[in-house]
């Protein structure tokens, strides 16, 4: 699956894991601050 | 024409955008989170006081100018609502209370308005942290919340 | 490619001048966490009080070097790109004018005479000289924006059928974000604040120059970050030994940014007063779009270095990231690129946070907002500065560089100590503590009745992170200079790593014009400021006469 020299088959899995984390660690400080400002009403 | 791991990048942005988007729209309608009302501005602002308005509850008017807030001190029985206005005599000024959700900036020409609960007693600070000049690191003030004591 | 002997020595001066007063910069950025962490109790050091050293630090690093930055590296690239060197005259115009408006706002600084901070807020005042330099500084940049224009113009009248360069996409786009922005800036400050400051205008309102302050405001983050941005769709992917995975991306991404990086500044002024909600909350679902491409440049630079990486015998999910050449002397560009990205992941979330309306209650001027922007500015925009300036003045002189392993090692360095920088002031942000105050005279001084125990650990956080920084930069000074004054060896060049793309792309005529893109642009900005800068006049109930920072009285003319 993983074929650099066919740039067509090319998958970038790893990107997709890095994506996918980069969103959960935004959920994380978003809504890390979002229930400390509740909190604080 | 774009790479569908492209596109699919920009749907999950898209959805995490709607996401928190929702979520504060949640905490504006049901826990009535929200930035400084826009008022029209007055010279009865430009006096510092503290109103009753009712059995529980209250109005601060503070007046900010270099290096102090009016009125320093106020005090505040427990488990009231507290309209706060703040307007500045002279420069800019910011307006913070230690652990709750008031964040205003002191404008001279206008005022800014929120509305906050003290459901715990104690000494609440209050930070000026917008820079006003050479005395900016001296400007405090405070509110009691423990008044009448119980 | 070879460059002219003018157009050389104007980059070099480009890049000399402003890290020359980076030297100021970076001292009182070392200063500033000093006296913050409590560990003196003065108002000043050395005759340099500490206001006017935060004044000094945000605006010789924010807008002298990210601003003398962006035209030297404008210049490199429009050359080499597009194979044609500016116009002598304007180039010329535009290096007198930024140098002599920068030496008038630095000895208005350096003088005590405009300790106002970079945002210069009304109704402080500050001398005339402060204002008119960094106008000149300002205009400056626009002439030679203009002369890049006109090269566009003429090469694409010859080339019509052939995709502009990416890179050059990215600078026009920018440039074109910076001159709309800064005619705002432009008319707060030649109009409404020079005029006041030499007494000839009695007041001034101060809504409306915030409001004009931060219509550039916001877009000035863009400004700093568009050439970090171009460096990584158009260098890294090649420094990593790959190809740039899509290049649509990145032509998606430069115009996103150009339609929504201005008429998202009101989210600065969440806590004003005079400026509805509506507006306010507008603006605040606009900067949700701005991060989009963002979120579009984190994956596909992302899958651009996994692609060479594999390419070079990586494996499994994650295993590949270690054959990226992290610590190779030969392509050192590629730590101080790498190292912003990864201090741009939490910068740019953490600046979602800011943006997000009633959030910003929690943390709108308080140390958090600095231990953001550390990690935006003085990431991705200063490490990029950094390693660039270092590769031009390597290249445009013939010189090798001087101390090469240091030069791999600066960007780490500087990344550890941001990271525990920005901690420490996010922490202390999160707890109350303000921004853009001396707290060792009074909040972290066991000392004072206002001592406020709660800031002692996260400001020594901020301190032993500022210090590392602090060396990182002194590392960097002797690398730039070291170089700058070594011998030559070889024959002076242009030669950027040239990224391509991974899969043949289509020249897509809508990602290559600007027309549809600034009608855009134009109409986004005056439906959502329209209605503030309207707020700003008719809610504002009285202008403010100006104020020395060291007097309560207002300073009334002499008659």
């Amino acid at each position: 699956m993983q074929d650099p020299n066919h740039p067509e088959k090319f998958v970038p899995r790893g990107a997709i894991a890095f994506f996918v984390l980069l969103v959960a660690i935004g959920l994380v400080i978003w809504f890390g601050i979002y229930f400390l400002m509740l909190s604080r009403i | 024409m774009i790479d569908k791991f492209e596109r699919n990048v920009i749907i999950t942005a898209f959805c995490l955008s709607g996401l928190f988007i929702f979520s504060l729209l949640y905490a504006m309608g049901a826990r009535k989170a929200d930035v400084t009302e826009c008022l029209p501005y007055d010279k009865s602002y430009e006096t510092a006081r503290v109103n009753q308005v009712d059995k529980s509850t209250y109005q601060i008017f503070y007046v900010a100018r270099m290096w102090n807030f009016e009125p320093a001190i106020a005090y505040i029985p427990v488990g009231s609502e507290v309209d706060l206005f703040v307007t500045s005599l002279d420069v800019v000024h910011g307006f913070n209370i230690y652990n709750k959700n008031v964040n205003l900036m002191g404008v001279p020409g206008g005022v800014a308005k929120t509305t906050i609960r003290f459901d715990q007693p104690g000494v609440y600070k209050v930070v000026c942290h917008e820079f006003c000049g050479t005395g900016h690191q001296n400007m405090q003030a405070e509110i009691i919340v423990n008044f009448p004591k119980k | 490619m070879n460059v002219s002997r003018f157009l050389k020595n104007v980059i070099l001066v480009e890049l000399f001048v402003p890290v020359l007063l980076l030297t100021i910069g970076i001292y009182h950025g070392l200063m500033q966490v000093i006296y913050r962490a409590g560990v003196i109790h003065q108002a000043s050091v050395a005759k340099l009080d500490y206001y006017q050293g935060l004044t000094l630090h945000g605006v010789i690093n924010a807008i002298v070097l990210t601003t003398f930055f962006a035209v030297a590296f404008g210049h490199a690239t429009i050359a080499f790109y597009l194979k044609r060197e500016p116009n002598p005259k304007a180039t010329m115009l535009s290096l007198v004018l930024m140098v002599t408006g920068t030496l008038m706002a630095a000895v208005a600084m350096l003088s005590g005479k405009a300790s106002v901070l970079y945002t210069f807020y009304p109704p402080l005042k500050a001398h005339p000289a402060f204002y008119i330099g960094t106008a000149m500084l300002i205009v400056g940049s626009w002439v030679a924006y203009w002369d890049w224009a006109i090269i566009y113009v003429q090469w694409k009248k010859e080339n019509r059928d052939s995709n502009t360069p990416l890179a050059v996409i990215g600078t026009l786009v920018n440039f074109t974000i910076w001159f709309v922005c800064t005619l705002a800036v432009a008319y707060e400050v030649l109009v409404l604040l020079v005029p006041w400051s030499l007494g000839w205008t009695t007041s001034v309102n101060v809504v409306l120059a915030r409001t004009l302050f931060w219509f550039f405001g916001h877009a000035l983050v863009y400004f700093w970050l568009l050439p970090s941005y171009i460096m990584f769709y158009t260098l890294l992917p090649k420094l990593a030994g790959g190809k740039l995975y899509s290049g649509t991306a990145g032509r998606i991404a430069f115009f996103l940014f150009l339609i929504l990086s201005i008429p998202i500044g009101v989210h600065h002024q969440f806590g004003d007063p005079s400026i509805g909600r509506g507006i306010k909350l507008t603006q605040s679902v606009l900067t949700f779009g701005v991060a989009i491409p963002s979120f579009i440049t984190a994956f596909t630079i992302a899958a651009s270095l996994e692609h060479a990486a594999r390419q070079r015998g990586g494996t499994g999910l994650y295993k590949w990231i270690w054959k990226l050449p992290f610590f190779r002397q030969d392509v050192y560009l590629f730590g101080y690129l790498i190292n912003g990205l990864i201090l741009f992941i939490f910068g740019g979330l953490t600046g979602l946070v800011n943006a997000s309306y009633s959030l910003n209650n929690v943390v709108h001027n308080t140390a958090f907002i600095p231990g953001h922007f550390h990690l935006t500015v003085a990431g991705p925009v200063f490490l990029a500065i950094l390693g660039m300036s270092i590769f031009l003045v390597s290249q445009l002189t013939g010189k090798k560089i001087f101390l090469p392993v240091i030069n791999t090692i600066i960007p780490y360095l500087w990344t550890v100590g941001v990271l525990i920088f920005s901690t420490g002031l996010m922490w202390g942000g999160l707890m109350g503590e303000p921004r853009r105050t001396n707290m060792g005279l009074t909040y972290l001084n066991p000392a004072s009745e206002q001592f406020h125990s709660y800031w002692v650990i996260s400001s020594m956080l901020g301190l032993a992170g500022g210090g590392i920084m602090f060396i990182a930069g002194f590392l960097y000074f002797v690398v730039f200079f070291g170089t700058f004054f070594r011998k030559p060896s070889f024959a002076p060049t242009i030669d950027f790593p040239v990224s391509e793309s991974l899969h043949p792309e289509k020249r897509i005529p809508l990602f290559d014009t600007f027309r549809p893109w600034l009608a855009l642009m134009a109409l986004i900005i005056l439906i959502t400021y329209i209605p503030a800068i309207s707020d700003a006049l008719n809610n504002t109930g009285r202008k403010a006469p100006p104020y020395l920072p060291s007097d309560p009285t207002p300073i009334v003319k002499k008659k």
